[in-house]
């Protein structure tokens, strides 16, 4: 693959563009699905494509252009050049591009390609899917299973008129459960994932268990009266909740487009003191790990937030160059609706690798028990319904809490159903008091224990 | 050629013995482009491919793609997609069935009098310019617009094994903004959208400028809004929000495949009484003009306006050739596919509560202590419990039968059933919204309403 990115780029040079660069995925995953206590549905998928980017220098700056091929051929990748040409010349300069990515040697990182996903068979994938089903269908009240297992593997290459070279193979895994319960008139439902560079039996079993645990734990709930409360936000919430606030927030794209509450306050306290958040693209397993960015700068880790300080805005090069900054290696090919739209058809903008939440001293972290035995008078919520409506310019959100409990005297004492939560993210981050040892990742970039939020209003 | 990739495809997987296929190919020409205080975040054109096909071997469902459409790569996606449906029927226990209707040969071609592959890129590019020029114009209080346009036209073609043969010439074009405002330490944003399925000359049709415009007016707007109250009110809501509140609560409770699944709380209750006798629904894919309609399904099926809720009982589901046949019901044609690289599965098309016959006066009469809230920031549904949260973009407070206070960051959520009985006047307006909806996939999908009055409704806000 290689050569053809080689190819394109130096077609490129012979067109006129000053830097250039091309960047190839190919894709392939699979993925079981699991409906009504049965395996439903299986697909797999191929995709694999290549995108082309140049920058043309005139005068007053560099103007970029963009485009993309799937026809992986010396024709098309000809057709692609001559395109991304044309979009540069429709736009005006941009004097805050400095340069794409230069060389620079790329860190390593550990596990990050399973073989056996490579390799694992359909049958093996529908075979754990029935065990799974099997193992928790052992409750009369549980009227629906439903879940999703999926393995995928990607290979990526870049090649750069700076000098950048590089390619990866990376592998991941995707298990959910989704466990529904019924008893009288009452409805209780459940849900957990595991996600992991690597595949896993036994994490896979323990997310199913713990599913059906909640969907059952969670029959007969009762309203909450309005009141100042204590919360306990495990990961998934957490999750769910700083996609839509945290995580764009400190993205440098969106600070320097102002779509921020943290403008202008590097090296201000915007969190509790307790808390640190660093975002890791080097972590062994974890999903967001890879040795580049998705232009070929390399990974590293970068202080977010320490001891409750402002410290670091993620970057990619471009919004580097502007702000006169090092990348942090954080460009990302992904837009927003479309989540899906595959890679090569995305120019690079700025996003999370592992985005960890953790205490600001190894000390403070606190057994889940004893986290919940500090709670006099609380609530504790596995998920949040809404978040995605959140305003991440402000950072004021409002969502109900699902899959929660009630918690009296330290003890866990009934479901709750909702129960609202609202406010704006940095008081929530301000009143970060402790952190179980329950660290998980969530989805594709979060990884965080559970906290607990003092004295925060709930709506019942 | 997609129409002969598409008819092979599916006769090879009848060769191997699969008792249902359907496949869909496409080539369609795309361009997309995000524009953010006038710096192009994207500016790319280019042809999405491929072809997808599903069959079903022993009662299961194997699904593959691939973005080729070389005769070589299909006949072995082809192969994948029995092979795992095979590795699937092992895990089966009650086997799936397709309900199949009369078979249909057909061309079909969206209307366009400017086709948007004879646009340049760049007059596209020139195109979003101006509408953001006209949103920063509007007041120094605007800090940021960006703008998202997309287009999409070719060719898709569906063929099914039980005589399914479509092929749609498509075009769709889209564009939206999202306004930030600032004052102080307050930041506020607003969206507005348009779109049609056609093509370029949707922007002779509407004033573009106007409608983005609206969305910087409504940003400046909020900065004067004040933290809402929380609790229980009774609430007038617009028929943006009235719309997704239709769509995400009720509409996705009616798919026929989360009823199948056991995971919606609509389940069982046709005939029933789920609602107030003033709420109709309809989800319709017959609609003029509507964003989220189309003659044809993805597996093939001439589509319908359904009707789901009439006076508040519940009339019918959406369902696709397998529901149909678990549910001894019509296929009524609710199976679409976000592209070639994704299955058909249960969606809604165009969903709205029809007019009823108050006045907006007559709506807030009354009310001593209420809340007005307007157009959806999006949503949320747990169709297996039936609960839902919608964030308000707008919201004023209602005193004494008027409109006071503009109010920020609200958000309405309930328990769908309590709500739907909860619901005591619809108004005689009426506006539907362009929309996205999610589920896995993401498809275009239009959501309306007049405007409604909700009593004991449970608002969050912040004061």
């Amino acid at each position: 693959m290689q050569d053809l990115l080689e190819y394109a780029v130096k077609k490129a040079g012979k067109q006129g563009a000053s830097q250039a660069e091309a960047y190839f995925i190919g894709s392939d995953t699979l993925r079981v699905g699991i409906e009504k206590k049965q395996v439903k549905m299986s697909e797999k998928k191929h995709d694999a494509g290549m995108s082309v980017r140049v920058a043309t220098k005139s005068r007053n700056g560099f103007s970029v252009g963009f485009a993309y091929l799937t026809d992986l051929t010396k024709k098309a990748a000809d057709a692609a050049v001559k395109q991304a040409l044309k979009v540069a010349s429709c736009k005006k300069p941009d004097p805050d591009f400095k340069s794409f990515p230069e060389r620079k040697p790329a860190k390593s990182v550990q596990r990050i390609h399973d073989k056996r996903i490579v390799a694992i068979e359909p049958d093996k994938i529908v075979d754990l899917a029935a065990d799974l089903i099997k193992s928790i269908d052992i409750d009369k009240r549980i009227t629906t299973i439903g879940g999703l297992l999926g393995v995928g593997s990607v290979k990526v290459a870049i090649t750069n008129s700076l000098g950048v070279r590089g390619e990866y193979e990376k592998t991941s895994y995707g298990a959910y459960g989704y466990v529904v319960a019924k008893e009288k008139d009452s409805v209780g439902v459940g849900g957990d994932g595991y996600s992991s560079c690597f595949f896993s039996e036994e994490k896979t079993h323990l997310s199913f268990k713990k599913a059906q645990e909640t969907a059952l734990k969670q029959l007969n709930p009762r309203t909450v009266k309005t009141q100042k409360m204590d919360v306990l936000l495990q990961p998934e919430a957490l999750g769910f909740l700083l996609a839509d606030t945290l995580i764009p927030e400190v993205r440098a794209d969106n600070v320097q487009k102002k779509q921020s509450p943290f403008v202008g306050k590097l090296n201000q306290m915007i969190a509790s003191e307790n808390l640190t958040v660093v975002d890791d693209g080097l972590i062994p397993q974890a999903m967001g790990s890879r040795p580049f960015d998705d232009e070929g700068g390399p990974s590293q880790t970068t202080t977010v937030i320490s001891k409750g300080q402002l410290k670091n805005f993620l970057y990619n090069s471009y919004t580097a160059g502007k702000d006169k900054v090092k990348s942090t290696g954080n460009a990302a090919r992904t837009l927003g609706i479309f989540t899906d739209k595959p890679k090569y058809t995305v120019e690079p903008i700025v996003g999370p690798n592992n985005f960890k939440l953790q205490p600001a001293k190894k000390s403070v972290e606190d057994e889940f028990d004893d986290v919940i035995k500090e709670v006099k008078n609380g609530i504790i919520a596995k998920e949040v319904i809404g978040a995605h409506t959140a305003n991440a310019a402000s950072g004021e959100f409002s969502v109900v809490l699902d899959s929660a409990f009630k918690i009296e005297k330290g003890e866990i004492v009934y479901p709750v159903k909702q129960a609202m939560l609202g406010g704006n993210i940095t008081e929530v981050l301000k009143s970060i008091a402790l952190f179980a040892d329950d660290v998980k990742q969530v989805g594709e970039s979060l990884i965080a224990p559970t906290v607990l939020i003092k004295d925060v209003r709930i709506s019942g | 050629m997609l129409l002969d990739l598409a008819e092979k495809a599916v006769k090879q997987a009848q060769g191997l013995g699969v008792e249902y296929a359907d496949v869909r190919a496409q080539h369609v020409n795309s361009t997309s482009i995000r524009l953010t205080n006038d710096r192009f975040e994207q500016a790319v054109s280019g042809v999405d491919q491929g072809l997808g096909i599903r069959v079903l071997y022993r009662g299961a469902w194997g699904f593959s793609s691939t973005s080729s459409l070389d005769g070589k790569d299909v006949e072995e996606t082809v192969k994948t997609a029995f092979k795992i449906a095979k590795a699937t029927s092992k895990g089966v226990k009650e086997k799936a069935t397709v309900r199949s209707v009369k078979p249909v040969k057909d061309k079909v071609t969206d209307r366009t009098s400017q086709p948007l592959p004879e646009i340049g890129i760049d007059k596209k590019m020139e195109l979003v310019l101006g509408f953001s020029k006209t949103v920063r114009d509007y007041s120094s209080k605007i800090v940021s617009a960006t703008l998202a346009y997309e287009d999409g036209a070719g060719q898709k073609a569906v063929v099914s094994s039980d005589g399914a043969n479509i092929l749609t010439n498509l075009s769709r074009v889209f564009v939206g903004v999202n306004a930030v405002a600032k004052q102080a330490d307050k930041l506020t944003s607003a969206r507005e959208r348009l779109g049609k399925i056609g093509g370029y000359e949707l922007f002779q049709e509407k004033n573009g400028r106007e409608i983005m415009k609206k969305a910087a007016e409504r940003a400046v707007n909020l900065l004067k809004a004040k933290p809402a109250p929380s609790g229980r009110y009774t609430v007038i809501v617009d028929p943006r929000l009235a719309g997704a509140f239709a769509h995400e609560a009720v509409g996705h409770c009616c798919e026929a495949d989360s009823i199948i699944a056991g995971e919606s709380i609509l389940a069982g209750k046709i005939g029933k009484v789920v609602g107030s006798e003033l709420v109709s629904i309809y989800d319709d894919s017959t609609l003029a003009g509507g964003w989220g309609s189309q003659k044809y399904d993805d597996e093939g099926v001439l589509t319908k306006k359904r009707l789901l809720i009439k006076n508040g009982v519940l009339k019918g589901y959406i369902t696709n050739k397998e529901a149909s046949a678990r549910l001894d019901m019509e296929p009524n044609g609710g199976a679409r596919a976000e592209s070639y690289a994704y299955p058909p599965i249960v969606r809604m098309s165009d969903t709205y509560i029809p007019q009823g016959s108050q006045t907006f006066e007559e709506l807030l009469e009354g009310i001593d202590y209420g809340v007005y809230l307007k157009a959806s920031r999006g949503g949320q549904v747990d169709t297996a419990k039936g609960t839902f949260q919608f964030n308000a973009e707008e919201a004023s407070l209602i005193k004494k039968g008027k409109l006071t206070t503009p109010l920020l960051d609200v958000s309405l959520s309930g328990v769908t059933l309590e709500t739907l009985h909860n619901i005591d006047a619809v108004a005689k307006d009426f506006e539907i919204g362009l929309g996205f909806c999610g589920k896995g996939q993401t498809v275009a999908a239009g959501m309306g309403s007049p405007h409604i009055r909700i009593k004991n409704a449970l608002v969050g806000g912040r004061a």
